[in-house]
């Protein structure tokens, strides 16, 4: 400030107050975004309840997001406010936000004690050949398998589940099923990412369950969210769909086409607008990132080429993006283009893409 | 501090609607962005205190005013040693609205005469106001006369005055901007 003060005591007072309200307007500009999440949270934290964070899974109020502060617009990327992070803290100048996996790439189908390797194929179809779907009266001697389908980083894969519906698997992701549906019952065990088509069923409820959150359709399309360290998160494109709690059987909400729900650090499911088009963009082959966190695009970039994530600035975590690539190019193709957004600074280095 | 569930909703809601609004205004005031921040949480942490007993009329205006009470304090602590503290404080006190919400209009409008402005004319506004540098130096590097760049700033002081005095006359407050 006394460098600025020094030099606008030299200008006449005309020039001045213009300095004064360009300088202004540019510091609103190039200012930080406060980060209101994280600066409640702070708040929350050494005010209102020091030892006892909120539980529960009520619903939680709307959260729109709004943009604050204007966008230093280019091409493909450009900044937006910051919002709230989620990961590993491993030491205190770095933060690791992904961390690179040595396994070999490979889609695998394991079931019984058998383990297929489908890495050269893109999808698998497990439809039932005859009409039944849920196979109330199928064969009662062959016994219900749970079969597993796994993709690493780096790759995706589509799957027909034995009542024609219709998934696709994100990378580093896994779905259980059984060989059979029965019982009126349609349930499969997600980790990571899948867009679902769902069979319409009306006799029969579809469900999707995590570790953290289930939900329950009859017949609809949406898209599915649990990686570690995220918030566990369903967008619905159309349809309906009910979010449970694992160990739910009422629904805590249930949402209309268009809206999303998540579960939030605290673990309150929250509702809002959903941008089915962003978070659909994937099956379609793109990166498409609409106002979020670096952190979350960068993940989504490690997970996909197998690079670990560590930001030495930290300040850049929160920084929200708007990104758009094909998934198909190489990784330089992103960094390259992130790097011009000249607000940080992204290096490779080894197997971490490494943020400064 | 205890308060009930509801008042931590309401004052969540208030935070939320206020915090980002009067970041950016204690910014305009103190030009730091840790200051700004810790001014505001600061005086959320004062209303939360006594929240049971906080009724302002005007919530938008008890907030303004207190933070800009805040900064005006935090200058002149700050700045003890600046002979013209005075003189910069009224400087401020003439720029910087009383109410939020003007006051973002005019950062807005700023902004948007800012973009308008011919691309040469506004490159050297940057570089002298937000770069401090001095004519003769932008001179040498645009291969032109201090006499030049001199126009260019005149050009966009009378672009200003007039977009920015409309405005004012119409509120019929406050000098238009170079009339002091």
């Amino acid at each position: 400030m006394q460098e600025h003060m020094k030099d606008i005591d030299e200008l006449s007072d005309d020039e001045r107050r213009l300095a004064h309200l360009v300088r202004m307007s540019h510091r609103r500009e190039a200012a930080t975004p406060p980060d209101v999440d994280k600066a409640w949270n702070d708040f929350r934290r050494s005010h209102v309840a020091p030892s006892s964070p909120r539980r529960g899974y009520s619903v939680g109020h709307l959260v729109v997001a709004a943009l604050a502060g204007a966008a230093a617009m280019l091409a493909v990327v450009w900044l937006l406010r910051p919002s709230f992070p989620g990961g590993e803290k491993t030491d205190a100048s770095a933060f690791v936000a992904l961390q690179h996996r040595p396994a070999q790439p490979q889609i695998r189908l394991e079931k019984d004690d058998s383990t297929l390797d489908l890495t050269t194929a893109d999808s698998i179809s497990f439809r039932a050949p005859a009409a039944p779907v849920v196979a109330s009266q199928a064969a009662p001697q062959q016994p219900v398998r749970t079969q597993r389908l796994s993709t690493p980083r780096g790759m995706d894969f589509k799957v027909i589940l034995p009542d024609g519906s219709e998934v696709w698997l994100n990378a580093e992701s896994t779905i259980e099923f059984p060989s059979a549906f029965r019982d009126g019952l349609r349930q499969v065990r997600l980790k990571g990412e899948a867009y679902f088509r769902v069979a319409r069923n009306e006799e029969a409820p579809f469900v999707v369950s995590t570790d953290r959150m289930n939900v329950r359709v009859l017949g609809t399309s949406f898209n599915m969210r649990n990686y570690e360290h995220e918030a566990p998160h369903v967008a619905l494109v159309d349809g309906k769909v009910e979010v449970l709690s694992p160990d739910g059987t009422q629904p805590d909400a249930t949402l209309q086409p268009g809206q999303e729900a998540w579960l939030d650090e605290s673990g309150t499911l929250r509702m809002g607008e959903a941008d089915t088009y962003a978070v659909t963009q994937w099956v379609k082959g793109f990166f498409y990132f609409h106002d979020e966190p670096l952190v979350d695009v960068l993940r989504e970039l490690g997970r996909w080429y197998n690079y670990g994530v560590v930001f030495h600035n930290r300040e850049a975590i929160h920084q929200h993006v708007h990104f758009s690539a094909l998934r198909n190019e190489g990784i330089e193709v992103a960094v390259e283009s992130l790097n011009r957004l000249r607000h940080v600074y992204i290096r490779i280095e080894g197997n971490d893409l490494a943020v400064y | 501090m205890k308060h009930g569930q509801d008042s931590i909703r309401t004052f969540e809601a208030l935070f939320r609607e206020y915090y980002p609004r009067l970041y950016y205004y204690a910014l305009d005031w103190v030009e730091e962005e840790e200051a700004a921040k810790d001014i505001v949480s600061e005086l959320f942490g004062d209303i939360w205190s006594q929240y049971d007993r906080w009724r302002p009329d005007n919530r938008r205006a008890y907030l303004t005013r207190a933070v800009r009470n805040r900064c005006l304090n935090y200058l002149k602590h700050k700045a003890v040693e600046r002979d013209t503290l005075g003189k910069y404080l009224d400087e401020k006190r003439t720029l910087v609205g009383t109410d939020l919400q003007e006051q973002e209009e005019l950062m807005k409008r700023v902004r948007g005469i800012m973009d308008g402005l011919p691309e040469r004319t506004r490159f050297v506004v940057e570089q002298c106001y937000l770069e401090g540098r001095k004519y003769s130096e932008l001179a040498e590097q645009l291969d032109t006369t201090p006499g030049m760049i001199h126009k260019h700033i005149s050009k966009a002081l009378a672009i200003f005055r007039e977009a920015l005095e409309v405005k004012r006359i119409k509120k019929g407050t406050d000098k238009p901007l170079g009339e002091s």
